[in-house]
């Protein structure tokens, strides 16, 4: 009786003890379902911590300069605050404006064009592109495999301390998936523990009546292709999704940005063309380039006087998550690494 | 007792061997051009000393394997992705977990990847992306990839890279094969380079990088360069 006792204590502790790991996505009150198949990929903290190292860590690039974060500063809503377009190894400028890093599990598909269809494969984008980590999976693997620290992190994420294309690139996109937004003012108002100005309910009125059709809540996305009515840049001759499923229906559409921490993730844009939300707000009223794939919506100029876009942006405002920016959880990993470096000392 | 235990297990192997080759059936892919068949023994694979063709990479995923005897489905492997290339002697051949003798009449398999898995997360084996197999800058495989070079004078064409690659239609270039087989002891499925790359200088293609109306029609002309010995 004593041993079955014990047995059974100890297999219970076993499957306690990995249990204990695992890390449940939790989705906010009333949002949609997640597109991430977390089945394939579930979270778990010891590979969060290591995609969260990987996200800070410049190893990822050729010339150990450059990591995601130069892109993607928390502070800034996870982009590139004041650059219209990134710029990446050996200075070389890019051709577009990196976008916040938020809510990506509720994405369908990366990346402006939307040329990536699943959030683990986004990385490689950046890490093969030669004017932003200049690198390749395979090298970045090679690197990885040469640093104890990483052995150790992988092993302890992985119970094997092997590094592969494939782990490497599901623990980037376990910290990703952290990276959810949902605590700003306009939610704490849908929530019922706070109430907006009067200025910020007029503004979320028309907003509603104008954006909400591709800027939908809670996500303020569809994450669906538009053409929003931008003038071709002469110079970077952006023709969007076109470029990548080659359909002249596509032509000049990207993908609708979320709204959320807008206040923190200037300049706007897919080039990152306009420094101010009133330039936006202009640009819908005054500025809308007609074309054969322009989004119905936009196809009579939104009404907006003076007074109402100063509401609009004031509503934008309340899109600002600051528990978000200057989440611990997300910011640099000292931790980690000054704790393995030491050891390694 | 000893001899009941030795009984017990000995019949436990049989059942869970269930007549199994231990070995399996082996299916082996040779890349032939010409007379030669291709193999890891040089960088630049020569073809012979008068030869002027020369080939840097060739690499193509085979995927969905399945056994037939008429209509009979026999034998279909499950996560079957296999990724072959000829840099890498130890990639060239695999093997299907079957019973020995076992009777089947034609094989069928992918020339690709299917769309489901080209559009999903991170894989691994042979579908890791470290295999040089995945395009960076949007999702997808590359099916097949051939990196050449020709250093005949007289030749049009010097250089060829086709990456032919492409899942959503239409330019899905994705190829079912299905191939009659009379050695059922190993498959062998050749890949006849020569051929294919006469079809792709007769159509002045020579670079291919992206999905488009060019890879499918390579893809096409791909499958029909494929055979079994």
């Amino acid at each position: 009786m004593k041993l079955r006792k014990t047995i059974i204590l100890l297999i219970s502790s076993f499957f306690f003890a990995f249990a204990a790991d695992e890390v449940a996505f939790l989705i906010p009150e009333k949002w949609p379902q997640p597109v991430y198949n977390f089945s394939e990929n579930p979270l778990n903290e010891n590979k969060i911590e290591l995609g969260r190292a990987l996200f800070y860590d410049p190893i990822l690039s050729q010339n150990g300069i450059i990591s995601c974060a130069s892109c993607h500063s928390p502070y800034s809503s996870f982009t590139h605050i004041d650059h219209a377009l990134s710029h990446g190894i050996h200075d070389s400028i890019g051709t577009r404006n990196s976008p916040a890093l938020v809510n990506l599990a509720w994405q369908k598909s990366f990346m402006w064009d939307g040329a990536i269809k699943n959030l683990d494969m986004q990385a490689l984008a950046p890490i093969s592109h030669p004017a932003e980590m200049g690198s390749s999976i395979k090298d970045v693997v090679a690197r990885l495999d040469q640093k104890e620290i990483y052995r150790n992190l992988f092993y302890q994420a992985y119970n094997d301390s092997t590094i592969t294309g494939e782990k490497t690139l599901k623990a980037i996109s376990q910290f990703l998936l952290t990276l959810v937004s949902s605590n700003s003012k306009y939610d704490r108002m849908i929530a019922g523990k706070e109430n907006f100005t009067e200025q910020e309910s007029n503004g979320y009125k028309l907003f509603q009546q104008n954006c909400s059709s591709c800027h939908k809540e809670p996500l303020f996305t569809t994450s669906e292709m538009a053409n929003n009515g931008l003038a071709v840049d002469t110079i970077l001759k952006d023709i969007g999704a076109m470029k990548i499923t080659k359909n002249p229906n596509d032509s000049l559409k990207f993908k609708i940005p979320t709204l959320r921490n807008v206040e923190y993730s200037y300049p706007y844009m897919h080039d990152g063309r306009f420094k101010k939300l009133s330039d936006v707000l202009n640009h819908y009223t005054t500025g809308i380039v007609h074309s054969k794939t322009l989004a119905p919506q936009l196809g009579n100029p939104i009404q907006l006087t003076s007074n109402e876009k100063v509401d609009v942006i004031s509503f934008l405002l309340t899109l600002s998550d600051k528990e978000f920016v200057f989440n611990s959880k997300f910011q640099y990993p000292r931790e980690t690494f000054n704790v393995r470096q030491s050891i390694q000392q | 007792m000893r001899i009941v235990f030795t009984y017990f297990f000995m019949l436990l192997f049989i059942i869970n061997t269930n007549g199994k080759n231990p070995n399996g059936l082996k299916v082996a892919v040779v890349f032939k051009y010409g007379k030669t068949e291709l193999s890891n023994k040089n960088e630049m694979q020569s073809i012979s000393d008068t030869d002027t063709m020369k080939f840097e990479t060739v690499k193509m995923y085979l995927s969905n394997f399945v056994l037939f005897k008429g209509n009979e489905k026999i034998y279909s492997e499950k996560n079957s992705y296999h990724l072959f290339d000829v840099s890498d002697s130890s990639t060239m051949s695999f093997r299907l977990p079957v019973i020995q003798d076992l009777n089947f009449d034609y094989i069928l398999f992918d020339l690709g990847i299917d769309s489901t898995t080209n559009s999903g997360g991170a894989r691994g084996g042979d579908l890791d992306p470290t295999k040089g197999m995945y395009w960076t800058w949007q999702s997808g495989y590359i099916n097949f990839k051939i990196d050449a070079t020709n250093s005949d004078p007289n030749s049009k064409f010097k250089d060829f890279s086709l990456h032919i690659g492409g899942y959503s239609f239409p330019e899905n270039s994705l190829q079912h094969i299905s191939l009659g087989v009379k050695d059922k002891s190993q498959i062998q499925i050749v890949v006849d380079l020569e051929k294919f790359i006469r079809i792709a200088e007769g159509k002045n293609i020579t670079h291919v990088m992206s999905p488009g109306k060019k890879a499918v029609d390579l893809s096409v002309d791909l499958a029909s360069c494929i055979s079994t010995k």
